[in-house]
């Protein structure tokens, strides 16, 4: 296995997708474990998995449902829920915009 | 002193009335004055548990199974009104607005927090060398690891910090430094202790677990927080029992050569064929088995793994409570973008389904070996506790060291570390595996063993 998947556009693409910002050394250091990484990884394509079944939940639980109510004990104040923010107008949060332009 | 009790002794002094919650907190307390600089447990400290513990009039009953018991507390628990970080920086002033579910049923229980024990960031790492606020030490040499994530916790046990702690395990993150800490340290089965209220990591994997002095602590700590939790969707309505049986007769364990890795040290395979000898005379009868390679389960754990931390780490936004995102540290940026990465559109079968694939045949592994024994023993961890600054440079360090633990947590068992011996005076770790919802054997056999041998009794030597 001696294609590597990472170069330093995919790199930067990943930091992209994850909402983080690498710095340049960053890039170079990640670019290298990631290769690593996915190195151990790909010792799984040797395995067949060809006939077998997907796993997403390891005791077997399938569709578990509750009524649909309100749980007043779980419910913040709005000061509560406010508690921890550090940018607060007027009893909402405040967010970046997410349109620019006209 | 007090601090060094058991919880069950600390119990029964209390019911007797010889001893008191505040004897046992200011024991604590004055352990950790003396000793914190040098361990590096505590993010922080409850100021009021003094307090608490004065206001502590009745003795511990059926209802309130653990009143006036000091504990310590994985820092990725929330705790309503005191500050909960997951040892990084970006929660460095979370105060969370409620407790976790773990948490909810201690204080109903009775027991008093003490503090928030380190952790690697985010229980990113097998070390706590990846916490923000510095590494916990090892209580038995101060120049090594404590292991991780739930470092913090292990390492306030075994240096009489506390009475009990609470830890996490996504795969080895209690096991791993119950092992290098001479502790004990119970993985209990997926869903069958609540994850509300736990900072998440490998959501389907993650499982709260009690890290005691001895079996007898584990079970109780586990009787008081395992069960069905409406907040948890994926926890067991399946009822928590316990097991009195005084032998192992008709108890079939199950050895694996593959557990016994290539450069493993003679003395931790001799310590697992020594267990062996002991649950033979317990009356269990042992046998070798067949069982898959554990390195095909590094490859599963680190894909589900990084995944699933990619989607759960997505919320910090630094909007609602926390910062932003600058203020992630290096393991955490590698986790979360590489995580993105094999859920990402064109690699996503390659990777992550390839991987929960693969995670079937262990699964069904597993179930095999279980027609046939009721329990699986192996080595916790392939060694004794390295040097500190080991993980620097090694981005599969947790990985690798964790690779005992991530087949049965993989497949959600149960699992638990008890001390079997030393290797240049220092603790090594025998794990009992069990099969789904199994803990009642794998704690009876585990507990037997302990009452068996003398190991719990070595403690480190600080000074």
């Amino acid at each position: 296995m001696t294609r590597k998947v990472f170069d330093d556009k995919k790199v930067k693409l990943v930091a992209k997708l994850s909402g983080l910002k690498f710095s340049k050394s960053e890039i170079s250091e990640f670019k290298t474990q990631f290769n690593e990484t996915l190195q151990v990884v790909e010792k799984l394509s040797k395995i067949d998995t060809t006939k077998v079944k997907i796993t997403f939940q390891v005791t077997g639980l399938t569709n578990v449902f509750r009524r649909d109510i309100v749980e007043k004990e779980r419910i913040f104040s709005q000061k509560e829920a406010l508690s921890n923010s550090k940018n607060i107008h007027e009893g909402y949060f405040v967010v970046k915009g997410v349109l620019s332009g006209e | 002193m007090e601090n060094s009790l058991t919880l069950k002794k600390s119990l029964l002094l209390l019911k007797k009335g010889e001893i008191s919650s505040v004897d046992l907190v200011d024991a604590c307390l004055k352990q950790i004055e003396k000793f914190d600089k040098k361990v590096n447990v505590f993010v922080t400290l409850n100021k009021n548990a003094l307090k608490e513990a004065k206001g502590v009039k009745n003795k511990p009953t059926k209802n309130k199974p653990l009143l006036g018991i000091p504990f310590a507390i994985k820092d990725n628990f929330l705790t309503k009104g005191l500050r909960t970080t997951a040892s990084s920086r970006l929660l460095d002033d979370y105060i969370p607005q409620y407790d976790s579910t773990v948490v909810k049923k201690l204080k109903d229980a009775g027991a008093i927090i003490l503090g928030k024990a380190n952790m690697d960031a985010w229980a990113h790492g097998s070390s706590t060398e990846t916490s923000d606020y510095g590494s916990t030490k090892n209580p038995w040499d101060v120049t090594r690891l404590p292991g991780g994530s739930s470092g913090g916790s292990a390492a306030a046990v075994s240096a009489d910090m506390c009475t009990f702690a609470i830890g996490s395990e996504t795969a080895g993150s209690v096991r791993g430094p119950s092992s290098w800490c001479g502790i004990t340290g119970l993985k209990p089965t997926y869903g069958r202790v609540s994850r509300y209220g736990v900072i998440a990591m490998g959501s389907s994997l993650d499982c709260p677990g009690p890290m005691t002095k001895s079996v007898e602590d584990a079970q109780i700590v586990y009787k008081v927080i395992a069960g069905k939790d409406p907040m948890d969707a994926t926890t067991s309505t399946k009822p928590v029992g316990e097991s009195k049986k005084a032998s192992l007769k008709g108890i079939r364990i199950a050895i694996a050569r593959e557990y016994f890795m290539k450069g493993m040290d003679k003395l931790v395979v001799d310590s697992i064929l020594e267990a062996a000898k002991n649950f033979e005379k317990l009356g269990a009868k042992v046998d070798y088995v067949e069982i898959m390679e554990p390195r095909h389960a590094v490859g599963v754990y680190t894909v589900v793994q990084r995944s699933e931390v990619s989607s759960n780490l997505a919320r910090y936004d630094g909007i609602r409570f926390g910062k932003d995102r600058t203020h992630f540290g290096e393991e955490a940026k590698r986790r979360i973008s590489l995580g993105a990465f094999t859920l990402s559109s064109g690699y996503q079968d390659r990777y992550y389904k390839k991987a929960q694939r693969v995670r079937t045949l262990f699964i069904e592994d597993f179930k095999r070996i279980f027609k046939n024994f009721d329990l699986i023993i192996a080595p916790s961890m392939p060694g004794t506790a390295p040097k500190l600054g080991v993980t620097k440079d090694a981005a599969m360090f947790g990985e690798m060291a964790d690779i005992l633990n991530e087949p049965s947590s993989i497949a959600g068992l149960p699992g638990i570390s008890v001390p079997c011996g030393f290797m240049d005076s220092l603790p090594l770790g025998l794990n009992i595996i069990g099969p789904q919802f199994g803990e009642e054997k794998v704690l009876l056999a585990a507990k037997l063993y302990q009452n068996e041998t003398n190991w719990k009794h070595v403690k480190p030597n600080l000074k």
